[in-house]
């Protein structure tokens, strides 16, 4: 038997060009974010995605799917979380968002004000914004926990 | 699990107010500070809580109701920030700050929680940042500048344990339901809501509303103004 997801695999070249539609509209709205500062952004917050991956992506002509986290790393490193693309992303990767458009706009409004913010900042506050969009739990370093209390 | 930040300012005002008591058990060791020093004695004989315990009972009640509490050494112009929604809450400060900046910037968190918490239904999202002093961003809004200075009056009702040193609907936004009905306890009611009304519109607009609101005796005084206008009116 081919080692092959055929459905998913037929689904993602189904949609791949309408995602990377997307994916592009995201990067250029709002306040437009170049190629190599989101590969840059996203490589901070733990995803390896290279500027001609990117480029790629937004044409539809890579094989293997982005997985969610990197999509809505991709919309969280461009701030573009309110944007209609993000939602539609999200109806095409087949993920309910759990959000109205203003609590989107107050991620969105949030991300741009800690633009201003010196790097390792906006480090720790994507990371924790991923998981409060996506509800994942990120691994923090146990150095990093306080020493007390439950966790969720 | 959304904030609740009525309940956990008052939780924390009390606590801060009262010596380590019933509830609350410490981390190690019987007298001890959490961080190895020794309770202070109180007035009355009892332990209170070391001035350097407070950062850790803070901590320890804000973990008590839910809010994730965590430090990290990554954070260079925010002292911390605290982001909520309905995947849950979360404080994260910088391990480079003293037990009493921690503290305040828990104080301080909260406080903006209280004054900016959303009227609506519709917004399930709530976050602020804590900037360290002089990395503030620059061209805040007089309406910023004045929600700063409430929540500065705010977080010190809360560190000095004293929550009703601030206007009452600054940090209850619950109404207490009507207990008698008729027309003589809801003209009471009224002089009750126009008086917290007036008061907390005092306190946005006048520093010297604030001290003077937070003076024990004034709090006394108000307390038994609506003690009085209760029996009054009946309601």
């Amino acid at each position: 038997m081919a080692d092959r997801d055929e459905v998913q695999v037929a689904r993602w070249s189904a949609i791949r060009e309408r995602v990377g539609a997307c994916l592009r509209e995201l990067r250029v709205s709002a306040a437009a974010t170049s190629q190599a500062r989101l590969s840059g952004d996203l490589e901070d917050l733990g995803y390896h995605v290279t500027q001609s991956m990117i480029s790629r992506y937004e044409q539809g002509v890579l094989d293997a799917p982005l997985t969610l986290e990197r999509l809505v790393g991709w919309a969280l490193c461009c701030a573009s979380l309110s944007a209609p693309a993000f939602r539609e992303l999200m109806e095409l990767a087949g993920y309910y968002v759990p959000w109205s458009s203003e609590d989107l706009a107050h991620f969105d409004t949030m991300l741009r004000r800690y633009r201003a913010l010196p790097l390792p900042d906006q480090i720790v506050l994507r990371r924790k914004l991923l998981w409060h969009v996506l509800g994942l739990r990120t691994a923090d370093a146990p150095e990093h926990r306080m020493p007390l209390g439950s966790r969720r | 699990m959304m904030l609740e930040p009525e309940r956990a300012a008052t939780l924390l005002a009390e606590r801060l107010r009262r010596p380590l008591s019933d509830g609350v058990s410490r981390p190690e060791g019987d007298g001890a500070a959490p961080d190895g020093g020794q309770a202070e004695p109180g007035r009355l004989g009892q332990r209170v809580v070391p001035k350097s315990g407070r950062d850790w009972l803070a901590r320890r009640t804000l973990e008590e109701l839910g809010i994730h509490c965590e430090a990290t050494g990554a954070l260079q112009d925010l002292k911390g920030f605290l982001i909520a929604s309905h995947r849950g809450v979360e404080i994260v400060v910088s391990d480079r700050l003293a037990p009493d900046e921690r503290l305040a910037v828990y104080a301080h968190l909260l406080a903006h929680a209280l004054i900016d918490e959303a009227p609506h239904a519709s917004r399930t999202f709530f976050s602020r940042l804590e900037y360290v002093e002089g990395r503030e961003p620059v061209g805040r809004s007089s309406a910023e500048r004045r929600a700063e200075m409430v929540a500065d009056a705010l977080a010190q009702a809360i560190l000095r344990g004293r929550l009703d040193g601030a206007p009452q609907y600054a940090y209850r936004r619950t109404r207490e339901p009507a207990r008698n009905a008729g027309l003589r306890p809801a003209l009471g009611r009224l002089v009750l809501d126009i008086c917290h009304r007036t008061s907390l519109a005092l306190f946005w607009h006048l520093p010297r509303y604030q001290k003077l609101r937070s003076r024990p005796e004034i709090t006394f005084l108000v307390q038994r103004l609506e003690s009085l206008v209760r029996v009054a009116y009946a309601c």
